[in-house]
């Protein structure tokens, strides 16, 4: 009964927005906040992806000379743990997404499986953490991580 | 990843002091009716100019995963079965009277994925709503909480103020709300914050300072106890921090960022605990020649300094000092070297750890037939040592590397990367290690069949080598392949292939995994960028003595679009 109903919901609201979607020929633009989440989502693919498949020099990039409290000392943190076993799976869903003066911040829940070196079997891990993007003269950087770090 | 300036202003707008010129413009004069009207004028969707007095719009996303997960369940995140996911981000615009305009967001999920969500109720994720004008900002509900680096950096869930009157030497910031919401699952208080803000800028048309910023600001974060029912895991705490900070910037050469802070902090005052006190100052000087910059950090917090919501590193005291040199368009190098140790008074710690880092590397794009090639070797060597018996944590990292970019035409793109990373401990020899990450990449983008086809490969190896090993290694081999087909205008083709083989050192625990995903996407309205898609996940893991290999499949339908 229950499948059934989210089914009927999921074509109900299909029509209405096709419906909506029919009726306007005039030119757009997209709007501001969903422009953010997708450079937030953009940013924490990126961050995910380098740190999956780690080398020091292209994760280096990613992260802001002006990292809080340390940047040197987060990659080197970042590197020791990664050292420890291979990441298999990495997962998150964004909650929150809000505007600062020239930066943002994203909160969000992560899953991550990993095989450790020295421990037979997968290890899945949780948590809620806070990442904060700095614009700089490249582009977005990692500028904070806050909450339980997925690194 | 350039991001345009338009991203970027839409981001920045709402901040008093944002691009000149944008909120200080008189509003017109609308009717109830009209203003009524401008709101839900959807056909009229991402027209926001100066005739229209309001907007709401937003992005809907409904879909449905159904999931089958086989062999050793409790190593998937997936639950077998269907769940639906609903997102509803709502944005509002309105223009107010004289030059006041408000704008608000609110993001809605309702969901029985509790990969997502624990909770299958209609959560409001974010919700937040500003009013604004040149001089004056006040939001109400979600926003990013920003102070100085030691006082807070954080989301709160409050009130928000900000005051920047014409002409004036002062500003003024105030927030009070939550940091955290009561949850009693994990055994935590709802926490409360307040906090103000003032800025100092008297040399506004100085011939000496480009910029001189005096700030001082006060924050306080403390538990509610009353919030949730209290048991022996609950803390109650209490954590107050205040700080002066600056910038001065000289017209040319120097510039310098400071902060000074103190905290008073009482971990758990249900323990009858006293507050604790601790200090933090940081010194950042700059120096800039052109081609040479110099920056130096001085770090020092004491092991009592905590801040509940700011951000420092505690019982550390550091030097680190970095050049930066262009030597041409050609060859930049970056040189930087990190001294920090902690075990400073009162340190909770048995005994001190020195770590001292050397980093150094170069930028180079040497060819000017190929604008695109790009090199970048780079160094590093971290020694650790401690000053108990025996120097229990002796040790070196040497890592050495580089990664080059380049193209190959116009519709090629390749890069190449490799790591070697030696830790030498000599305390301990057996934990010495050494690691190699050679690894690899191409995507191409050409015409298929008349259709745009853009594909990408990415295999690394990752080789760990323990020195008390006898040779022998674990293997990590990663492959990563991505792809997309134009099939026809409206509907994209997308696919993907990762795999991963470990041969490990340990016996019976080598495995193999592989994650492969099909998805059509088809485009019912670019203008609104509507999209249906349906996606296709088989991913497997298997383990050499089987007790953790497992089987996941799941199928996606998804419609989002924005309105």
């Amino acid at each position: 009964m229950m499948k059934t109903r989210i089914y009927i919901t999921f074509l109900v609201f299909s029509f209405c927005i096709m419906g909506c979607v029919s009726m306007n020929n005039q030119a757009v633009q997209a709007p501001t906040n969903q422009n953010l989440w997708d450079t937030a989502k953009e940013m924490m693919g990126e961050v995910f992806e380098h740190y999956q498949h780690f080398s020091r020099g292209y994760f280096s990039d990613i992260v802001s000379q002006d990292f809080s409290p340390n940047a040197l000392d987060f990659i080197d943190g970042v590197n020791k743990r990664f050292n420890k076993g291979n990441i298999l799976e990495m997962d998150y869903s964004v909650d929150q997404v809000l505007p600062g003066a020239g930066k943002f911040s994203v909160s969000f829940n992560w899953e991550k499986k990993v095989q450790y070196y020295n421990k037979k079997g997968l290890t899945l891990k949780r948590g809620q953490a806070q990442f904060v993007f700095n614009k700089e003269a490249g582009g977005w950087r990692l500028s904070q991580v806050g909450g339980q770090s997925p690194f | 990843m350039a991001i345009s300036p338009a991203v970027l202003y839409a981001s920045e707008v709402y901040y008093l002091g944002g691009p000149p010129g944008a909120l200080h413009q008189l509003n017109p004069s609308f009717s109830f009716p009209q203003r009524l009207y401008d709101l839900v004028d959807f056909p009229k969707f991402g027209q926001y100019g100066q005739d229209r007095s309001g907007e709401i719009s937003g992005n809907l996303l409904e879909e449905v995963d159904t999931n089958n997960v086989g062999g050793n369940r409790s190593k998937s995140f997936l639950k077998d079965g269907t769940e639906s996911l609903t997102e509803l981000h709502l944005n509002l615009q309105e223009k107010l009277p004289q030059d006041y305009n408000m704008e608000g967001q609110l993001f809605l999920r309702k969901t029985n994925d509790t990969q997502i969500q624990k909770t299958r109720d209609l959560r409001v994720l974010q919700g937040n709503l500003k009013i604004l004008n040149a001089n004056n900002l006040f939001e109400v509900g979600d926003f990013y909480g920003e102070f100085s680096q030691f006082v807070l950096g954080h989301n709160l869930e409050g009130i928000g103020a900000e005051y920047v009157p014409d002409n004036s030497i002062v500003k003024a910031k105030f927030v009070a709300g939550r940091s955290q919401a009561p949850d009693e699952g994990a055994d935590k208080f709802e926490r409360n914050v307040v906090g103000g803000k003032v800025d100092i800028n008297p040399f506004n048309n100085s011939n000496i300072f480009s910029n001189f910023r005096i700030g001082a600001q006060v924050l306080s974060s403390y538990d509610d106890s009353s919030s949730i029912p209290t048991d022996a895991n609950t803390v109650d705490l209490h954590n107050s921090v205040g700080s002066i900070d600056g910038d001065m910037s000289f017209k040319k050469i120097a510039s310098m960022s400071y902060e000074v802070a103190r905290s008073a902090d009482m971990a758990n005052k249900f323990t009858l605990d006293d507050y604790k006190y601790g200090n933090a100052l940081r010194l950042q000087p700059r120096l800039d020649f052109g081609p040479l910059q110099l920056r130096y950090l001085y770090y020092y917090v004491e092991p009592r300094f905590y801040s509940d919501i700011g951000s420092a590193a505690w019982d550390k005291a550091q030097h680190q000092v970095t050049a930066d040199y262009t030597f041409n368009q050609k060859v930049s190098m970056s040189a930087t070297e990190n001294y920090y140790w902690n075990h400073l008074k009162d340190s909770p710690s048995a005994f001190r750890t020195i770590n001292d880092e050397k980093d150094l590397s170069f930028n180079l794009k040497p060819l000017d037939s190929r604008k695109d090639f790009s090199i970048r070797p780079y160094a590093t060597y971290l020694q650790t040592n401690s000053d108990d018996s025996g120097d229990s944590l002796h040790s070196t990292t040497k890592t050495f590397g580089f990664t080059t970019n380049d193209s190959w035409g116009p519709s090629i793109n390749y890069g190449v990367k490799y790591e070697f990373q030696n830790f030498i401990s000599k305390a301990n020899p057996f934990q010495s290690v050494y690691y190699e990450r050679p690894g690899f990449n191409v995507s191409r983008e050409q015409k298929f069949f008349g259709r745009r086809l853009y594909f990408s490969f990415q295999p690394g190896v990752q080789i760990r080598t323990l020195k008390s090993s006898n040779g022998k290694s674990d293997v990590n081999f990663t492959y990563s392949s991505t792809g997309q087909y134009n099939c026809t205008d409206k509907l994209v083709f997308n696919f993907g292939l990762n795999a991963t083989v470990d041969n490990s050192d340990l016996p019976l625990s080598d495995s193999f995994g592989t994650q492969s995903f099909a998805e059509f996407d088809y485009t019912l309205s670019e203008k609104r960028s509507t999209h249906f898609v349906v996606r296709l996940e088989k991913n497997r893991y298997v383990y050499t003595d089987g007790t953790q290999s497992y089987k996941e499949s799941r199928v996606i339908g998804k419609l989002v679009t924005n309105f």
